[in-house]
């Protein structure tokens, strides 16, 4: 393969990082100032994590499916109509795009790095054993219930924090964790991460904690309404806290009061009725492939634009 | 498949239940479709990663797991716990985030207030 035919690959591949970059800067910094005021936002996280993905996948499609913007057609090759010296993005002609290629490389070097490594931390995160809801008792350096794993997540619980634990604090523990079971919340914080990749990692790392704040607000709330007894779920977190405060192996740092926040929405709070729901639901995709579907159609006028933009440019 | 992560999972499960097994015991009991080198690939690469003994008994390799369920299970939690003790982002779902901590005023000040709502001294 020559290097003319590398040079529209790595202009595509640009434009899309590029893209999901930019628009990760101004969507997520938005939401965030957005969701301080409205706390509800912040079950959109992965939908809004999704847009600057969509966003760039349509430029680069744009960019590399020729389309008639009159006709609406995509994969209408204007090959012929391109005058000699305007610069064409085309797969039957990558050598047009040569001329791109440096900026290219450079947006590429700056962004793909960071981009690659933390894609490699992701995927090489446990998928968990399965196991269901029963606990798994395990010996731990620390007093911690978790879920281990985010495929088949397996609910783990420190034997010697279980061990310490009043019948009704493990009962609040594991309706916690349950709670986080069912709403599936490994497997979105999952996609989430997955997600906030192409965003920069200051504000990947703040919308993580949002959404995660959230998650264990409404696991909070289900242990509750499972137990009918919020203060029990206030008393098993502090206990755990207190617990934890004394582990010498932690290694912790002051969160912004999160637990705080947790203890006294508890205390403030009657047990819900009824379970919360997914934060991914049918709408939600419904909204995705709706996008998704415009992005596509709109394949023809992007392919447009970025041509007049190159060309104003270049 | 011989390197399938799954494979391997399946012949830790048996290993766990307890004994010393042959390669093709492990095979009949795990999935006899599957072809006895597949087997002693993954009961190699096992071996190697530290997760399965092995002694020679009548000149044939025999496996067991060299710790419980329990144990590679704590070790692996342990892996992920030391992993996000050093990461800037949380990266479990915990019932009590490993990296927060209230501050010991704060957590006298909740331990007040659930007093009061409970009712008791």
């Amino acid at each position: 393969m020559s290097v003319a035919a590398l040079a529209l690959p790595v202009v595509v591949a640009a434009m899309f990082l590029g893209t999901a970059w930019a628009l990760s800067t101004v969507v997520l910094r938005g939401w965030i100032l957005v969701g301080r005021r409205h706390a509800e936002l912040v079950r959109t996280a992965v939908l809004v994590a999704a847009l600057p993905w969509l966003a760039g996948v349509a430029i680069a499609l744009g960019a590399l499916l020729p389309g008639d913007p009159h006709t609406g057609q995509v994969l209408a090759c204007h090959c012929l109509e391109s005058m000699p010296s305007w610069l064409h993005l085309c797969p039957v002609h990558p050598e047009r795009a040569v001329v791109l290629a440096l900026p290219a490389a450079a947006v590429l070097s700056l962004l793909l790095p960071g981009r690659v490594r933390a894609l490699g931390r992701l995927l090489t995160e446990p998928l968990g054993r399965g196991g269901g809801q029963a606990p798994q008792l395990v010996d731990l350096d620390a007093p911690l219930a978790l879920l281990h794993g985010w495929l088949r997540p397996t609910l783990v619980v420190d034997r010697g924090l279980w061990a310490v634990l009043a019948e009704d604090e493990r009962s609040a523990v594991l309706a916690h964790e349950r709670g986080h079971l069912r709403r599936r919340d490994p497997q979105v914080l999952m996609a989430l991460r997955l997600l906030l990749v192409v965003a920069p990692p200051a504000l990947a790392r703040r919308v993580v904690r949002a959404w995660l704040d959230r998650a264990e607000l409404r696991a909070d709330a289900e242990a509750a309404r499972v137990t009918g007894d919020p203060s029990g779920v206030a008393a098993a977190l502090l206990r755990c806290a207190r617990l934890g405060a004394s582990a010498p192996r932690l290694s912790m740092s002051w969160t912004g009061g999160a637990l705080e926040r947790r203890v006294e929405a508890l205390l403030a709070s009657e047990a819900p009725a009824r379970p919360e729901r997914p934060d991914l639901g049918v709408a939600d995709a419904v909204v995705l492939v709706a996008l998704s579907a415009a992005g596509l159609l709109a394949t023809p006028w992007i392919h447009h634009q970025i041509e007049h933009l190159l060309n104003l440019s270049f | 498949m011989a390197r399938s992560p799954k494979l391997e999972r399946r012949v830790l499960d048996a290993l766990w239940g307890g004994g010393e097994w042959s390669v093709r015991q492990i095979r009949e009991e795990v999935d006899p479709a599957l072809a006895y080198t597949t087997f002693a690939t993954v009961l190699d690469r096992l071996h190697d990663k530290g997760e399965v003994d092995r002694a020679k008994v009548d000149g044939a390799w025999r496996y067991s797991a060299s710790r419980s369920r329990e144990e590679a299970l704590a070790a692996e939690v342990g892996r992920v716990l030391q992993r996000a003790a050093g990461a800037p982002e949380p990266l479990l779902v915990a019932f009590l985030d490993q990296m927060e901590r209230a501050d010991p005023e704060a957590l006298l000040r909740l331990e007040k207030l659930l007093k009061a709502r409970r009712g008791t001294p």
